[in-house]
């Protein structure tokens, strides 16, 4: 008898944030196919971790996070924790780090920390970032932290 | 001479070595000696502890279980049932059976008695109390981890996590369902489709 697909949703997710973090990706998506039920309770995972140095590809990594939030955002829930590190290279990837901030701090954000520091690798090494304005009226924000090369606004 | 004595003989003398009554200042010096002390303790710890509040918990199924204040209250919910003074005779607890109460009990109570003093041995020892403890079957860890949940208790609702966590990370999904008994309902399209779209997890 399946046990565990029975168990409420909060107590699956407090499973799910007792895995390693570093091991986030490949995990949840593994567990994604599991059945549709799994499929759901991957998607509305909480705590949204973004490293791009758990990726090989900057592609992979970028589609990821597209991916990710847009599944999250399908789900009728507030995100806990929502944690950002990359640098920027093409004006694409920018195009989806605003896109992921702007919807998930639309869905509502209570932890939020993005490290967007630029290595000197990228041709936007000293370019400025500019916040999306929602994050001036977020509501649920209880933590936050910040790491870019120029705040602008 | 010594050979003729038997236990008559050694009790009279034994006798004659306690003190005598009343006490002046040259009878001998009464008490017991340190290590006297100590034997007694560790044979009858009981009787040195202070009598303090028991609590009666009463589950599902009818059966009452009597513990300490200390050890009721690592129970968040029954901590607060305590001090709102619902506790007067008994508390029910309806959705815990007298099986999974009495591990939880068994549980806290090893967490409250462990004594801070010997602070390394103690870490290790409740480290491998804590692993014994969750090597059971699937249908008691899940019912541990629903009480847990209802009574409050965070130690026990972050190890039993941890430990279905555990049994998940690094399988892949075939091995995953089988551990769980979980039913694929995807249709072999739909599971493609979404292996597809992350294939690099897959690999």
């Amino acid at each position: 008898m399946d046990r565990i697909s029975q168990l409420p949703d909060f107590i699956l997710h407090h499973i799910l944030s007792c895995i390693d973090s570093w091991d986030y990706p490949a995990e949840l998506l593994r567990m994604s196919v599991l059945s549709r039920n799994w499929f759901h309770l991957t998607a509305s995972f909480p705590i949204l971790d973004f490293y791009i140095d758990q990726f090989s590809s900057r592609e992979c990594f970028f589609k990821y996070v597209e991916y990710t939030t847009s599944r999250f955002c399908h789900q009728n829930v507030t995100a806990d924790e929502l944690r950002l590190v990359t640098d920027i290279w093409k004006p694409a990837e920018l195009d989806i780090v605003n896109i992921c901030l702007e919807l998930a701090l639309h869905k509502g954000v209570k932890l939020l920390e993005i490290d967007l520091t630029n290595s000197s690798e990228s041709p936007f090494a000293s370019a400025e970032y500019r916040l999306p304005n929602i994050l001036l009226s977020v509501s649920v924000l209880e933590s936050l932290s910040i790491l870019a090369f120029f705040l602008n606004g | 001479m010594l050979k003729n004595l038997n236990s008559k003989h050694i009790q009279r003398f034994s006798y004659k070595y306690l003190p005598q009554f009343p006490i002046s200042p040259n009878s001998p010096k009464l008490g017991f000696s340190r290590s006297q002390i100590a034997n007694y303790r560790s044979n009858f710890p009981t009787t040195i502890m202070s009598s303090s509040k028991t609590i009666v918990l009463r589950s599902s199924d009818g059966e009452t279980f009597e513990v300490d204040e200390a050890v009721a209250v690592e129970s968040q919910t029954i901590k607060h049932m305590i001090e709102d003074g619902c506790a007067d005779t008994s508390i029910p607890l309806p959705n815990v059976t007298s099986k999974i109460l009495s591990k939880v009990i068994e549980y806290c109570k090893k967490h409250v008695e462990t004594p801070n003093a010997d602070e390394k041995v103690a870490e290790e020892d409740l480290k491998s109390f804590d692993a014994d403890f969750v090597k059971v079957d699937q249908s008691t860890l899940f019912d541990l981890i629903l009480a847990a949940n209802y009574l409050n208790i965070k130690s026990l609702l972050d190890l039993t996590c941890q430990t279905v966590a555990d049994m998940i990370k690094g399988k892949t999904p075939e091995e995953i369902r089988k551990t769980f008994n979980i039913k694929n309902d995807f249709t072999p399209e739909e599971e493609e489709e979404v292996r597809r779209e992350n294939a690099w997890a897959f690999e």
